[in-house]
């Protein structure tokens, strides 16, 4: 096979384009580097490679009944050529791996659904602009100077696990019949405002059957990394229509047949690849058995898959993935301990199961890779700004109160009693990995100082005690609240310890332990005291911003703030000029398509963030692990911990394989 | 007695209806609903969903509608087209998902109850026969241990020493590559392998309440004037133990039939969600939790059905087993 | 009462007693305990869970710290032995002392281990002074049954748990939370049962069948998601430990149902018997009828249920708090120390935090004991 490469086509624009181009070699060589040594110069002469073929033996031989085309028309004319992360693999071997069940679908999907028209490269840490962003299903893609034309070139010959032809056809019906129908969008929750800048979405191009170019009114900046990190947008139009009420004026029979309420149930089950066996996709593996029907979901791979190693040969290595449903994480433990999973990176691998893991590794035949956390913190505890009692209000705003209480912490003993001595002392800022990481931001008033603490509360207004020592309100009442958690981690431990911190210096907090969904109940009726919540944003601070500053319901610290910004000033409550001059800058954010426009923008808004102090984080996390078996082969060193980059999928899993 | 039976059916409709009315309601107890599990669980993944969004969602599910107008929708299609409706999560007709787990949910009950009799029968015998002696309390204590033993916690010791001592296969009811073979007599042997940790666990517990009702109700008996007339007439003492005194002792284990038959569709909860059991207490566990409504529904439904037949079987053979209750029921 | 019709059965012959002449006399209830002290289980129950009570009762004196106090450095610290004789230097020394610990970290597995350092010699005492508490809510003091010489340095006799806090300090306290909270409850439902049940029972006809449905009603009620929901509902400014109250005390009013059926069985089966129709023919009130004639006769299996259900809302108490339903840190109890037992980890690394179940076993066994010491010597026909 003629050696493919990204770039065949005649740029548009020049830099753009070679910057795609050279993203996604880029890309693959800082893959292979990332294994730290091992890979083979010459690896495409690899007697592996040779002794395996163009494809999977089991394929070959449906090619020899007549049951599959062959494996060159299966590819298509540019197949995406994956530099492997160690070494050219062999075929065959199923991925052992688990998940907790339905409502952890996430585990599946970040392990091996990760194929949108462009994609992170795997050594993502967040950088703004397009520099760690390559084309994947799109063989190479444009924008035009001032970012409002998007145009994306598709693989010629590229087919559906079906064996369907991949069309430009599809990606119109899924943004046109998905994202801009009127009901699928809000009831399956899919995220419209990815594809709109300044409140108007993009109308889609058909050019030819192979191109399609998404075009702005105004200048979109954040196109390609949603593009990169979403990627509902890729559905197979000639499986799916049928369920289309748009598509299908008889879909009310199907949904009758299905038991389902509506079209919208119908298609909302039929969309989604975990629960629905029968949708053509384009990953490297299809599912098999969907989730609910076995005490295991099993994928199988699809032999249609558009991505080749170096040598040629088409990927997956491996022949299926096979996830087994454990609901309880200390039997998902035992199974580690075992040596059930091959890699598995989920739910087991806390810091407190380390030891033991550590001790089992050797008979059970796995080892170690790290996770590099992309949290910002572990857990930050949100006042709510905008509390609707006024006394707490007034209190919670007061910035001397917040920085009374963050100097009254002892994070290095947080560190040492509850976090396994891992992480280090830090508030809610960029990690060190990511370019916008900024000391002064990470370490101010982490310092732990009682008497300190005591001269910011005091300053603060609060210095009048009451008979058992507790400071006064601006009421007279002693200052008391409840910090509520849903206990995702180690909340309550780290609570109760900080709840001592504060006693001594004063103040009330009482941690409430509650249920998810209570919780998410009362911080949308902006019903809490304050709640304490592991903080995001610390890699993917400029598509993740509301731990900076309030700009969605996420932003616990202000929902009322939120709600007036994402609600235009119809709802809520109006911010402070501070806060005001972030939104603006942020808005700016969405539609400068530079790079470097950008960092400076959201360093400003960073800036802001770090002076408006709006909450207090605790202790940045330290590495964390996964385990792969020794077997098991090309999985990276450390693989970045994020959902907004579907690690592992980042990896590409497609060049995992299995050697004893 | 018939006549009994039949009036005892027909108050079983207003009861279960009342019942079927009252679950629904506390299924709703909790705060939030569907939605908001799934919003979070979105929300988890980095996805930002806000409130419009968040009443579509309800809207799609249908939970935006009045509550009686739910519960309508619902116990109408259960009692006119046998439908129990969509589990949301699962996004499978809840009477299939339940299927899948009663048979297994089934064979654990009743290899657990087998388990007890079959320990508390004798244990109690001895205890009650040769009470005060070495072996009454030693066979007391034991039996106890295992109710004084908190469930969970012999199920997560017992698994761990299957774990490190005989490096067996933990959790779930089978091993993987007999989960979705068809049934043979090896994965029979596989399933009876994984199934003697639930089953101990289980047991042990109701093993000792009847050890304990199976004492206490013999010495009742064995010290009443006819026994001890039986006895001055010079009949044996194994004759006089199993003519009537143990029949009337016995009575419990026949009460525990009413207790049974629910169990064999909730299963035991606590104990089945450490060991990964699939079977239909985890389900409901986690029905519950994420408000999947219509599942937890069927599932409480179901068991209260079942909890109020089980009730009259064992009423009906109380009566027929002590003609006195069969008099009071005229 | 049938006990004095049959006076000669009254107490088998090794049992001690008062002279003949006392027991013709003797009351019910006295002749039940001179009978309960024959049962040497019950009695050791009976002693155990005194023993119990009274740890709840002194818990802040017994325990050598408070539950907030801990050591980052002692994190899953196996128990010190204490030693009456130090012999590490050169001359043999005497009192009671405990080594410290040396602790170390593995920086790849994050492997704990603990090295007794010889040279730390922790004095122990008894009435040693420490943390300051309030001694039955009446004399506020800082004196402690023992502990180490110096409050500041570290003493885990039976370990430390994944806080370095002292076991046995929380073991003591949380004695008190996981012996008492349910009573209330335990006691409501007992009553509701008993009282409804016998009407049910004895009254029979329409009263029967409508209480009957009311229990079936209640038995089929799901409790779990009654707790969920319940948790919810409850003022917000309670504290943990009154949510938890104010939830037993609640599904109390559900859980009267099991005793509820047993005691109208027996009434049923009662109500035919020759001493009810007799004493009803002499003209007693329907009142007397049951509580001087009927109920007494089941008295014993009214104990043994009263007895198996506290032990069971011990148990309740753990397995809520496994569910994350029942009560959470920071309250102490046993339930929510087994909590952090119940993990590999602990059992590989620190499987003295198993002991609170050790706490929660011996006194279920305790209650049943004595249940069943109760319901041997309340029996009638003995």
């Amino acid at each position: 096979m003629n050696r493919p490469t990204t770039s065949r086509r005649p740029p548009v624009i020049g830099r753009r384009m070679f910057l795609a181009g050279a993203g996604a070699v880029a890309g693959s060589v800082v893959l292979a580097a990332c294994s730290g040594g091992g890979s083979g110069s010459g690896s495409d002469d690899t007697p592996a490679s040779a002794a395996k073929g163009k494809e999977a033996p089991q394929l070959a031989d449906l090619v020899e009944q007549g049951q599959l085309p062959p494996v060159e028309e299966r590819l298509p004319a540019e197949p995406l050529v994956v530099e492997p992360n160690d070494r050219i693999g062999q075929y065959g071997g199923i991925w052992q791996s688990a998940f907790n069940g339905p409502g952890d679908q996430t585990g599946i999907a970040l392990s091996t659904m990760y194929e949108g028209l462009v994609r992170w490269v795997p050594d993502w840490t967040g950088a703004p602009g397009d520099e760690e962003i390559i084309a994947n299903v799109a063989s190479s893609y444009e924008v035009d100077a001032d970012g409002t034309e998007y145009t994306f070139h598709l693989r010629e010959g590229m087919k559906w696990s079906d064996g369907e032809p991949f069309t430009a056809d599809d990606i119109a019906f899924g943004y046109q019949d998905i994202v801009l129908n009127a009901e699928l969008p809000a009831k399956m929750a899919i995220d419209k405002n990815a594809y709109s800048s300044g409140g108007v979405p993009a109308t889609l191009r058909v050019d030819d059957p192979l191109t399609v170019t998404f075009v702005f009114e105004q200048p979109n900046g954040l196109f390609l990394p949603a593009l990169a990190e979403a990627v509902t947008l890729i559905v197979p139009k000639h499986y799916l229509q049928q369920f289309h009420a748009a598509h299908n004026p008889d879909v009310a029979a199907l949904v009758a047949a299905e038991g389902q309420d509506s079209w919208v149930s119908l298609f909302a089950l039929k969309v989604d690849p975990t629960m629905n066996a029968d949708i053509p996709v384009i990953f490297p593996w299809k599912t098999k058995t969907p989730v609910g029907a076995g005490t295991r979901v099993e994928l199988e791979r699809n032999p249609y898959y558009w991505k080749v190693d170096p040598g040629g040969s088409q990927l997956p290595y491996l022949d299926g993935v096979s996830f087994q449903v454990i609901e309880d994480n200390e039997v998902m433990l035992a199974g580690a301990l075992q040596g059930d999973f091959d890699m598995h990176w989920r739910n087991f691998n806390t810091p407190t199961n380390k030891p033991l893991l550590a001790d089992a590794r050797e008979d059970a035949g796995f080892d170690f890779f790290e996770l590099t956390p992309s949290q910002a913190n572990r857990m930050s505890i949100m006042l709510n700004l905008t509390h609707q009692n006024p006394v707490l209000r007034e209190v919670f705003a007061n910035k001397d109160f917040r920085i009374g209480l963050s100097h009254a912490i002892d994070r290095q003993q947080l560190i040492d009693t509850v976090f396994q001595r891992q992480g280090t002392p830090s508030q809610v800022a960029p990690r060190e990995e990511s370019p916008f990481y900024d000391e002064e931001m990470t370490t101010q008033y982490t310092e732990y100082d009682v008497d300190l603490a005591n001269q910011h509360l005091d300053a603060a207004g609060f210095s009048q005690r009451d008979d058992a020592g507790l400071r006064l309100g601006p009421d007279g009442q002693p200052i008391r609240f409840l910090v509520s958690h849903a206990g995702v981690t180690n909340e309550a431990d780290v609570l109760d310890l900080i709840s001592g911190y504060w006693a001594e210096v004063g103040i009330d907090m009482r941690p409430e332990g509650i249920e998810r969904t209570l919780l998410e109940e009362r911080r949308k009726a902006n019903q809490h005291d304050a709640i304490a919540w592991p903080a995001g944003g610390g890699v993917d601070v400029i598509v993740n911003p509301h731990w900076y500053l309030p700009a969605s319901n996420r932003s616990d610290y202000a929902q009322l703030w939120a709600q007036w910004f994402t609600s235009g000033g119809a709802e809520g409550e109006a911010p402070p000029a501070e806060v005001q001059q972030q939104y603006e800058l942020y808005r700016e954010l969405q539609q400068t398509p530079a790079a470097d426009q950008q960092e400076q923008l959201m360093k400003e808004i960073l800036r802001l963030a770090a002076e408006q102090f709006f909450h207090i984080g605790t202790v940045a996390a330290g590495p964390g692990y996964g385990i792969v078996k020794n077997s098991f082969h090309n999985v990276p060193a450390a693989v970045t911990d994020s959902f907004r980059a579907k690690s592992p999928a980042l990896t590409n899993p497609e060049q995992y394989f299995t050697q004893a | 007695m018939l006549g009994f039976v039949a009036r005892r059916l027909g108050l079983m409709v207003p009861t279960l209806f009342a019942i079927s009315l009252v679950s629904f309601a506390i299924i709703q107890l909790p705060p939030g609903d569907y939605a908001t599990t799934l919003v979070s669980q979105l929300e988890d993944n980095g996805q930002t969903v806000d409130t419009a969004q968040l009443e579509a969602i309800r809207e799609r599910y249908g939970l935006d509608q009045p509550i009686v107008v739910q519960y309508w929708t619902w116990i109408s299609n259960i009692v006119l087209h046998g439908d129990f409706g969509q589990s949301f999560q699962w996004n499978q007709p809840v009477a299939e998902l339940l299927s899948s787990r009663l048979p297994l949910t089934i064979v654990l009950t009743l290899s657990t109850v087998l388990f007890t009799w079959i320990v508390a029968f004798p244990i109690g015998l001895y205890s009650a026969v040769r009470q005060y002696s070495w072996g009454d309390y030693v066979a007391t204590t034991v039996g106890f241990l295992g109710l004084a033993i908190p469930n969970f916690l012999l199920a997560l010791g017992l698994m761990y020493i299957a774990l490190t001592v005989f490096d067996a296969d933990v959790g779930g009811l089978f091993s993987a590559e007999y989960e979705e073979a068809p049934w043979s007599l090896a994965r029979f042997a596989d399933l009876l392998g994984h199934l003697w940790i639930p089953v101990i666990v289980l047991g042990t517990a109701g093993t000792a309440g009847l050890i304990r009702i199976l004492r206490a109700n013999l010495l009742d008996e064995l010290h009443k004037p006819y026994v001890v007339a039986a006895r001055s007439r010079g009949l044996s003492e194994t004759r006089i133990l199993f003519k009537y005194p143990l029949r009337v002792a016995v009575s419990p284990f026949l009460s525990t039939i009413g207790w049974v038959l629910p169990l064999l569709v909730s299963g035991e909860i606590v104990v089945s969600q450490v060991l990964s059991l699939p079977t239909t207490g985890p389900l409901l566990l986690r029905a519950l939790r994420s408000q999947d409504m219509y599942l937890a529904g069927a599932i409480i439904l179901l068991v209260s059905v079942l909890t109020v037949v089980g009730t009259l079987l064992s009423d009906i053979l109380l009566a027929r087993m002590d003609p006195r209750v069969r008099l009071g029921m005229r | 009462m049938t006990t004095t019709l049959l006076p000669e059965d009254a107490a088998p012959a090794p049992e001690p007693g008062p002279a003949p002449a006392d027991r013709d006399r003797a009351s019910q209830w006295r002749l039940v305990w001179w009978r309960f002290r024959g049962h040497k289980l019950a009695m050791a129950g009976l002693v155990v869970l005194s023993g119990f009570y009274l740890v709840a009762l002194l818990a802040s004196f017994l325990a050598p710290h408070s539950t907030s106090w801990f050591d980052e450095d002692y994190i899953y610290a196996p128990p010190q032995l204490p030693k009456l004789v130090d012999t590490s230097g050169d001359d043999w020394n005497w009192g009671l002392f405990v080594n410290g610990y040396t602790m170390e970290q593995d920086p790849e597995t994050l492997e704990l281990t603990h090295t007794t350092d010889p040279d730390t010699r922790i004095e122990l005492g008894f009435f040693v002074r420490g943390e300051s508490y309030s001694l039955l809510g009446l004399v506020d003091t800082n004196v402690h049954l023992f502990g180490p010489k110096d409050p500041d340095q570290p003493v885990y006799l039976l370990g430390a748990d994944h806080r370095g806090r002292d076991l046995l300090s929380l073991i003591i306290h949380g004695t008190r939370v996981s012996m008492t909270i349910g009573l209330v409850g335990v006691l409501l439902a007992f009553v509701l049962g008993v009282v409804l049940g016998g009407i049910s029972g004895y009254v029979g006809g329409k009263t029967d069948g409508l209480i009957q449905r009311v229990v079936e009603f209640f038995m089929s009620l799901p409790t779990l998601p009654l707790w969920l929901g319940l948790a919810a509902a409850l003022p917000r400014d309670w504290g943990p430990l009154q949510r938890y109250f104010a939830i037993t005390v609640i599904l109390a009013i559900i859980a009267w149902t099991d005793l509820a059926r047993v005691v109208r069985g027996r009434f049923l089966s009662l109500r035919t018997e020759q001493f009810v129709t007799a004493a009803r023919l002499d003209g007693s009130t329907r009142r007397r009828v049951i509580f001087r004639h009927m109920l007494p006769s089941f008295t014993s299996h009214l104990v043994a249920s009263l007895t198996l259900s506290i032990p069971a809302m011990i148990l309740a108490e753990t397995s809520l708090s496994f569910l994350g339903l029942g009560l959470q840190s920071p309250v102490i109890s046993w339930g929510v120390l087994l909590e952090q037992a119940q993990n590999f980890r602990a059992m590989a690394d620190a499987p003295w935090l198993l002991l609170p179940g050790a706490a929660v076993v011996l006194a279920v066994l305790s209650f049943n004991f004595v249940g069943d010491g109760l319901r041997d010597a309340a029996d009638p026909y003995r």
